[in-house]
C-alpha cells in the first residue's frame, strides 16, 4: 500500500511525463487494437456494401419448383418449401420467403385492341400498392392500375375475362397508382409486372401486344389455373450476415440446399456466393494494407514510447541512484526505474482498447454504416502484443539507468554513446531500410505490374533512409551557420544552431518525425489519388454523369431525337450497345463523344481527338424520309416489257422494314405519288431503289431502258407543301448500284439535276438490280480494346447488333470501353444504324447525358415518344467503392497516419522542450547578462523548428517519394480489369492542405514549448544553480 | 521502540596504502597516493582539504561505490577490495550507509519524511535485516517528530539535510558517511545538523565519517583527517592540529606552515627528547 501511495506522489509529482507516457502508450494499444478492429468491421461493411450493390433478387434465393415424379402440387411443395426453410433457420438470413404465382394472358381491351399482361399474386403486395380507390384483391378479384384501367376502359366492379385454361373471370376490385416499381419487394420483377406500354420486342419472337401492367390478385384465383408455375422468392437480409457468421450461413445454405434439390428438384438461384466471393477479395486486399500500416504506426508508437521511456527516465535518474546507493536488491531497482512506466502501460492497456472501440464507434455510422463491432480474440491478443512491445520498449528504454555505474551518477560523469556506435546504429537502420526496397524491387513489388499490399511498406522504409541521412547531414548544414553568425547580430539564430550542433541526438527527433511525415504525406497523397481514381473508374464505368436507359418506339430514330432534345451537341448523345456477352459492341454519337462522354486520358495511347476523328463517319448520310408521302418525277426512255415497278424499300430505326412503291412505270415523264408505310410514320431511310419486274410473266423481255428521277419530294400530310427529301437525289456518287445489271449517274441537263438509271438486259440475273444510296463500305472504322485478340485489325469482324456481321478496321486500341468493360469494340452510331439489315436484338438503347445537362433534354425525349425506363449516375457506384475494401483500407491509412503524425509532433516538441528544459539554467544566465527575452525566445524557437522542420520537410519528400515508388503497386480496386488504368494523380489540394495543418501545429507546439522553457529560466534558478 | 545508544556498535576502519586512479583520456588521474588512515569503530571524525584532495574518493572508497587502484580497505570485518558486487550492495544496504553532498539527492522530492526514512530503508527490509526503528520512531529521536509527513518540497534546506541524513541513518548503519552535510545551510541549521550527527554517533554507536569544508564542523568533530594531494596531511584531535608522518617519512606539512617554507626550501632537522626541529638556516639568520 505504501508503496503504491508512493508510486502515485511520483506520478503526480511528473504528471506531465507520466501524461505523455499514457498518451503515447494508450496510441501504440490504441493502434494496434484499431487495426484488426477495424477490420473486423469494414469486413461487414465491405459485405454489406457488396450485397447492397446487387439487385435484391441475385443476392437473394429464387426456387422455381419441378414436376417430380411423384406428382403433387408445384404450389404445394413450393409452400412446403417455405416452411422447411423456417425449419432449417434460414430466415436468421433471410426474410421470411413468399411464393410468387404469375400467368401470362392476353386480353381485349378498349376499342377492340388486344393486350398482353400478366395475372400476378405476390405475398404482401397489398401492403406495397398504393390503392387509390377499392381494396385489397381477394379470390377472383384483382387490383390493376389507372392506366391498365384506361386502356382496357374498366373501372371499379368492371369484370375482365382472361382466356386461358381455363378461361376465368376477374373483377376489378382496387385501382392503384405505379408507386415505386423498383422497390425490393418486387425481388426484380418490376420490368415484367410493370411493362405498360406499345410492344417493344415484337421482332425477336416475343408477343407483338402492347402490354399492360400485371393484374394484382390473391393466389387462389392463379392456382386454381392449370400449369401455373410458383417461385419461392428468399431475400437475404443484408443487416444479419456478418464475416464471421460465414460457417454458420453455409451450414444452413448448405442443408436448405440439399433440400430443395432432393424434394422440389430446384436447384437454389441465388449470386450470393459470388457476391461474397467478391467482397472476400476486396477484404484479403484491405486486410493485407491495414495490417501493413498497422504494423507500421504501432512500431512508430513503440519507437516513440522508447524515446520517451528513455527521455523521462532521466527524471527517475536520481530516484535509481539511491536505490542502488541504498543496496536495494535488484529486483527492488527494477521496481524503482520501472514501476512507473510499466503503471502507465496497464493503465494505457485497457484505456487504449477502450478508446479504441469508442473511435470505431464514432467511425462506424460515418464510414462502416451497418456493421457490427466485436471484439474478436485478435483483437485483444494485438491489444496484449502491443502492450509486451511497450514493456520491451520500457525497459530498453530505461536500461540505460538501470545499468549505470552509481560511481559515475555520483560524480556526474555524463554518459555517452560513443560516434562509433551511433554510427553503427545509423548504418544499421539505413543499411535495412536500403535492403527493404531493394527486396521489394527485387520481388517486383515495387513494380506496378501486380498490385501488391506489401508495397505500402515501401514509404516507411524511403523514410527511414531519407531520415537517417538527413540526421547526418543536418549537423553539418548547422556547422556551417554557426561560423556564419559567429559574431554576426544574429544571436538567435546563432544561439539556436549551436544548441544543435552542441546536441545532435536531439536530432534523433527528426527520425520518428520525417517517418511519421512520410506516412501521412503517402496516405494522403495515396487516399486523393484512390479517391480520383474511383471518380474516374465510376465515371468512365457508366460512361457518362448521367445515363438514360431509353425504349425507343419503331417509328422514332435515336439520333434524331437526341439531335432535336440538344441542339448543340454539349449535353447529350445517343448510344445503343450490346445487351448479352457474346456481343460487345458499343455506338455512340461520335460528335459528340468528346463533349458528354468520360474518356480519361489514359485509357488509350491514341489521343480522344485522334479517335473522334478515325471514328467520325465518311458515309454520305442516309436519305431519311419523314413525311407521310412522297412524289417522284420519273422519265422512262425505252419501253420495257414488262414495265418496271420503282420501289423504294423502307426501313425504320427499329429495323422493320417497308416499301414505297410508286407503281409501274410508264415510257415518258411523269410524276408519280405514293404513301409511306406506316411502319415509317416516325420516318425512315431508303435502304434502296429498285425498278422490279415481274419474271414469272412468259413471253420476250425487254428489259433495256433508261430512268431519269428528276425530283424526290416528301410532305407530312396531304395538302401540306413538298419539300426535297435530302440529300437530293441527284447528289453525284450518292447512288451505287447494289447488283451488276444497272448503272447510276447524274446529269443537270436542261438545268435540273437529276438521277439517272440505266438498266440492262440482265434477264438472266436471279437478283434484282436496285442502286442503295451511300453504300457502306466494306469495312467500317471502329476500336477495340486491348484485350481483344484479332488477327487482322484492319479487317474484323464483329456481330452487329442485328447479329449480322461487320467489318471493323481496328487499328487504335483502348483499356476498357463504358459499360463493356475491358472486350468490347467501339463504332459510330449511324455507321452501326446503317449497317443493319434486320431489327437489332438484345440491345440497349441509351442516351448519355453530360454533367449540367438541361433537364428540357429528358422532356424533350419524352415528348419524342421516347420511354425513360431507368436513369443511372456514378454516384451509387462511387459510394460503393468509397464502402468497398480497398477504400477503408486508405482511409483506415489516412487515419493511421494522421496519428502518427500527430504523435510525432508530440514526441518531438517534448523530447525538445525536456532537453531545453535543462538548460534552465544557461537560460536563466544569458537573461541575467542581458540578453533579451525576445531573441531568447526567437532562439529557442529556431532550435525547435531546426528540429521539427527539417523532419517535416524530409517526411514529406520521403512521402511524395514513397509514394512515386509505392503507389503505382498498392492496389487501388480488386479487380483491375474492365476500367481504365489506375493513375497515380498527385492531388496538390489535400498534400498542400496536409502540410499546412503539421506547419500549423508545429508551430504551435513548439511556441508553447518555447514559452514554457523561457519561464523556467528564472533569476531563482540562477541562485539555487550557484549556490 | 525507542533508540538507545549502542557504545560499541560502530564499525573500525583501515586504509592501507590506498591509492585510487581515474582513468581518463588524457591519462590516468592520481585521487589518492597512498593514504593510510585508522578510524576506531564508534568514532567521529571529519574529513577536510580543498576540493580535488581526494575527500570524496575516500568516501567513495568506503561506501564501496568504487574499489582502490592498489593498497588495502578494511570496515570491520570487511576486506572491500575482496567483497564481490553483490557483498558490497548488502554492505550498503545494511552496514555502511552515504549521505550525499546534496539533499535533493537522498530524498523523494515528492514524498513525506517518514516515505523517504521508509525508501530508505527498503534495501534493508529486501535482505531481511530489519532495522531497529519504523520511520516516525527514528524522526521522532532524531528530533524531527514534526517533519514526518511533511513532503520534502515542503521543506527548508536544513531540514531537507537533517532528514536527508536521518534517510541515511535509517537502515541503522554501523558507518555513517556524510558528504558536506552543511553546504548551503546558514548557521542556524548547521548547528542543528553537527548536533544531529553527535546524536546518532552517540545514541546509536555508529561511525560516524564527514567529508567538510565547513570548519565549524570540524571545529566540533572530536578528530579530523585533512587530505592533501590525495594523501593525509595532518590530522587534529581535539583542536590540536597535528602532522601526519606517512609510510614513507614523508610529512605533509600545514598549509600555514607551507607558506614559511615554500618547496625547496633548505631545512635543517634536530633531533631532541621530545621529537625533532625543523630549522630554516636562512630565516635564523634573518632572526639573527
Amino acid at each position: 500500500m505504501n508503496q503504491l501511495r508512493l508510486l502515485l506522489r511520483a506520478m503526480r509529482w511528473r504528471a506531465g511525463a507520466a501524461a505523455a507516457l499514457l498518451i503515447v502508450a494508450t496510441v501504440a494499444v490504441l493502434a494496434a487494437t484499431a487495426g484488426p478492429l477495424y477490420l473486423d468491421t469494414a469486413n461487414d461493411s465491405v459485405l454489406h456494401s457488396t450485397l447492397l450493390a446487387n439487385p435484391v433478387a441475385s443476392t437473394g434465393i429464387t426456387i422455381i419448383p419441378s414436376p417430380t415424379a411423384n406428382g403433387g402440387s408445384l404450389v404445394s411443395r413450393a409452400q412446403e418449401a417455405l416452411l422447411e426453410a423456417r425449419r432449417i433457420g434460414l430466415y436468421r438470413f433471410y426474410y421470411p420467403g413468399k411464393m410468387v404465382l404469375d400467368q401470362g394472358f392476353g386480353v381485349v381491351g378498349a376499342g377492340g385492341i388486344r393486350y398482353g399482361g400478366s395475372l400476378v399474386a405476390d405475398p404482401g403486395q397489398c401492403g406495397v400498392l398504393h390503392f387509390l380507390a377499392g381494396h385489397c384483391p381477394g379470390v377472383g378479384e384483382v387490383a390493376i392500375t389507372e392506366r391498365t384501367a384506361t386502356a382496357l376502359g374498366a373501372h371499379l366492379g368492371t369484370v375482365v375475362t382472361l382466356p386461358g385454361s381455363p378461361t376465368i373471370s376477374v373483377k376489378v376490385v382496387g385501382l392503384v397508382a405505379l408507386g415505386n416499381p423498383k422497390q425490393s419487394f418486387w425481388f426484380g420483377e418490376e420490368p415484367n409486372y410493370f411493362d405498360f406500354g406499345p410492344a417493344l420486342a415484337c421482332g425477336i419472337g416475343a408477343s407483338c401486344l402492347p402490354q399492360l401492367d400485371s393484374f394484382f390478385t390473391a393466389g387462389a384465383t392463379i392456382s386454381r389455373l392449370s400449369s401455373v408455375q410458383p417461385v419461392d422468392e428468399f431475400v437475404l437480409r443484408i443487416d444479419s450476415v456478418h464475416t464471421t457468421d460465414a460457417a454458420a450461413f453455409n451450414r444452413v445454405f448448405g442443408r436448405f440446399s440439399t433440400y430443395t434439390n432432393q424434394a422440389l428438384l430446384a436447384p437454389v438461384s441465388t449470386d450470393l456466393g459470388k457476391e461474397t466471393t467478391a467482397a472476400g477479395r476486396q477484404s484479403e486486399l484491405m486486410q493485407s494494407i491495414v495490417l501493413v500500416v498497422d504494423l507500421q504506426l504501432v512500431l512508430l508508437a513503440l519507437f516513440v514510447l522508447f524515446g520517451l521511456v528513455a527521455r523521462t527516465a532521466e527524471a527517475r535518474e536520481k530516484e535509481v541512484a539511491l536505490a542502488k546507493l541504498r543496496g536495494f536488491r535488484t529486483r527492488s531497482l527494477l521496481l524503482v526505474g520501472l514501476l512507473e512506466p510499466v503503471a502507465v502501460l496497464c493503465v494505457a492497456l485497457p484505456l487504449g482498447i477502450v478508446l479504441a472501440l469508442l473511435a470505431m464507434r464514432v467511425a462506424q455510422p460515418l464510414v462502416l454504416p451497418g456493421a457490427i463491432i466485436t471484439i474478436q480474440p485478435i483483437v485483444l491478443v494485438a491489444a496484449v502484443a502491443a502492450f509486451a512491445g511497450g514493456l520491451v520498449a520500457t525497459v530498453f528504454g530505461a536500461r540505460r539507468i538501470l545499468t549505470r555505474r552509481l560511481a559515475d551518477e555520483l560524480r556526474a560523469v555524463e554518459p555517452r554513446a560513443s560516434s562509433t556506435a551511433r554510427a553503427a546504429l545509423d548504418a544499421a537502420a539505413l543499411a535495412l531500410a536500403l535492403a527493404g526496397i531493394v527486396e521489394l524491387l527485387a520481388a517486383g513489388v515495387l513494380s506496378g505490374s501486380q498490385p501488391n499490399p506489401v508495397a505500402a511498406f515501401a514509404p516507411g522504409l524511403v523514410a527511414v533512409a531519407v531520415a537517417v541521412v538527413g540526421v547526418r547531414v543536418l549537423p553539418l548544414l548547422c556547422a556551417v551557420i554557426v561560423r556564419r553568425t559567429r559574431n554576426s547580430r544574429w544571436l538567435a539564430t546563432g544561439l539556436a544552431v549551436r544548441q544543435v550542433v552542441r546536441r545532435p541526438t536531439s536530432l534523433r527527433q527528426v527520425t520518428v518525425l520525417a517517418i511519421a511525415t512520410g506516412l501521412a504525406c503517402f496516405a494522403v497523397t495515396g487516399w486523393a489519388a484512390a479517391g480520383i481514381n474511383r471518380t474516374v473508374r465510376a465515371d468512365f464505368v457508366l460512361g457518362a454523369a448521367r445515363v438514360l436507359t431509353v425504349q425507343v418506339p419503331n417509328s422514332v430514330n435515336i439520333e434524331h431525337a437526341v439531335d432535336t432534345a440538344d441542339p448543340s451537341g454539349r449535353y447529350a448523345m445517343a448510344v445503343m450497345l450490346s445487351s448479352i456477352p457474346s456481343q460487345n459492341l458499343l455506338a455512340v454519337q461520335v460528335s459528340r463523344l468528346r463533349q458528354v462522354a468520360y474518356w480519361p486520358k489514359n485509357i488509350s495511347a491514341t489521343s480522344e481527338s485522334r479517335i473522334v476523328k478515325w471514328l467520325t463517319p465518311h458515309l454520305q448520310p442516309a436519305m431519311y424520309l419523314t413525311g407521310s408521302e412522297v412524289r417522284a418525277t420519273i422519265t422512262m426512255q425505252g419501253n420495257p416489257t414488262p414495265p418496271p415497278d420503282l420501289v423504294f424499300n423502307l426501313v425504320n430505326s427499329g429495323g422493320h422494314q417497308g416499301v414505297a412503291d410508286f407503281g409501274f412505270l410508264s415510257p415518258g415523264t411523269h410524276t408519280y405519288t405514293t404513301a409511306l408505310p406506316a411502319t415509317c410514320s416516325g420516318g425512315c431511310h431508303v435502304l434502296s431503289l429498285e425498278p422490279l419486274w415481274n419474271q414469272s410473266q412468259t413471253g420476250p423481255q425487254q428489259v433495256s431502258y433508261l430512268l431519269t428521277i428528276a425530283s424526290l419530294d416528301e410532305r407530312g400530310a396531304p395538302g401540306s407543301p413538298w419539300k426535297a427529301a435530302t440529300p437530293r437525289l441527284a447528289d453525284p456518287g450518292y447512288w451505287s448500284p447494289s447488283a451488276p445489271g444497272i448503272q447510276t449517274s447524274a446529269t443537270s441537263g436542261g438545268g435540273v439535276a437529276a438521277l439517272v438509271l440505266r438498266v440492262k438486259d440482265n434477264v438472266n440475273d436471279s437478283s434484282l438490280p436496285g442502286v442503295v444510296p451511300g453504300a457502306m463500305p466494306q469495312t467500317i472504322p471502329g476500336v477495340m480494346t486491348q484485350a481483344n485478340s484479332v488477327s487482322d485489325p484492319a479487317d474484323t469482324t464483329v456481330e452487329d447488333f442485328d447479329g449480322s456481321s461487320l467489318n471493323l478496321n481496328v487499328p487504335f486500341r483502348v483499356a476498357a470501353l463504358p459499360q463493356l468493360g475491358y472486350q468490347g469494340f467501339l463504332v459510330d452510331l449511324q455507321t452501326a444504324i446503317r449497317g443493319e439489315n434486320a431489327p437489332p436484338s438484345q440491345t440497349e438503347t441509351q442516351v448519355w447525358l453530360a454533367r449540367g445537362a438541361p433537364s428540357s433534354i429528358e422532356r424533350s425525349l419524352r415528348a419524342q415518344g421516347i420511354r425513360i425506363t431507368g436513369v443511372r449516375t456514378p454516384g451509387p457506384d462511387i459510394a460503393r467503392m468509397n464502402h468497398g475494401g480497398l477504400a477503408l483500407a486508405y482511409l483506415f491509412f489516412l487515419f493511421a497516419a494522421g496519428a502518427a503524425a500527430l504523435l510525432a509532433i508530440g514526441a518531438a516538441v517534448f523530447s525538445v522542450f525536456m532537453t531545453s528544459r535543462r538548460r534552465a539554467f544557461e537560460l536563466a544566465v544569458l537573461r541575467a547578462i542581458g540578453v533579451p527575452s525576445r531573441t531568447l525566445m526567437r532562439s529557442l524557437l529556431g532550435e525547435q523548428l531546426l528540429v521539427l522542420g527539417p523532419g517535416v520537410l524530409l517526411g514529406i519528400g520521403a512521402g511524395l517519394l514513397g509514394a512515386l515508388m509505392a503507389l503505382p503497386s498498392v492496389p487501388e480496386f480488386a479487380s483491375s480489369v474492365g476500367a481504365p488504368p489506375v493513375e497515380l494523380v498527385f492531388a496538390v489540394v489535400p498534400i498542400v492542405a496536409m502540410v499546412v495543418v503539421l506547419v500549423v501545429l508545429l508551430a504551435v507546439a513548439a511556441s508553447l514549448a518555447s514559452l514554457a522553457t523561457l519561464r523556467l529560466a528564472t533569476w531563482d534558478r540562477l541562485r539555487t544553480e550557484i549556490t | 521502540m525507542t533508540v538507545e545508544t549502542v557504545p560499541s556498535r560502530g564499525l573500525d576502519i583501515h586504509f592501507d596504502g590506498v591509492v585510487h586512479l581515474y582513468p581518463s583520456q588524457e591519462g590516468d588521474v592520481v585521487a589518492l597516493r597512498g593514504v593510510d588512515l585508522d578510524v576506531e569503530a564508534g568514532e567521529e571524525f571529519a574529513l577536510l582539504g580543498p576540493s580535488g584532495s581526494g575527500k570524496s574518493t575516500v568516501l567513495a572508497l568506503l561506501a564501496g561505490l568504487q574499489r582502490p587502484s592498489a593498497g588495502q580497505i578494511q570496515i570491520g570485518p570487511y576486506e572491500m577490495s575482496k567483497l564481490s558486487n553483490r557483498q558490497l550492495l548488502r554492505l550498503r544496504a545494511t552496514e555502511v550507509s552515504l549521505v550525499l553532498q546534496d539533499p535533493a539527492r537522498n530524498l523523494l522530492p515528492y514524498a513525506t519524511a517518514s516515505q523517504n526514512i521508509e525508501f530508505a530503508q527498503r534495501g534493508a527490509r529486501g535482505r531481511k535485516h530489519r532495522p531497529p526503528w519504523r520511520p516516525a520512531e527514528l524522526l521522532e529521536q532524531l528530533g524531527m517528530g514534526g517533519l514526518a509527513n511533511r513532503t520534502i518540497a515542503t521543506l527548508s534546506g536544513g531540514e531537507q539535510q537533517r532528514v536527508a541524513i536521518a534517510s541515511g541513518v535509517a537502515p541503522a548503519p554501523r558507518l555513517l558517511l556524510v558528504d558536506e552535510p552543511t553546504s548551503q545551510l546558514d548557521s542556524s541549521s548547521r548547528d542543528q545538523v553537527i548536533e544531529l550527527l553527535h546524536r546518532i554517533n552517540q545514541q546509536l554507536g555508529s561511525t560516524v565519517v564527514s567529508v567538510t569544508h565547513d570548519q565549524a564542523v570540524a571545529r566540533a568533530m572530536p578528530r579530523t583527517v585533512t587530505i592533501r594531494d590525495g594523501r593525509v596531511g595532518a590530522e587534529g584531535r581535539r583542536g590540536e592540529e597535528y602532522a601526519v608522518v606517512g609510510r614513507d617519512g614523508s610529512v605533509q606539512l600545514p598549509p600555514d606552515v607551507l607558506e614559511m617554507l615554500p618547496p625547496g626550501t633548505l631545512l635543517h632537522v634536530r633531533r631532541h627528547s621530545a621529537g625533532v626541529d625543523l630549522r630554516n638556516p636562512e630565516l635564523e639568520r634573518h632572526d639573527q
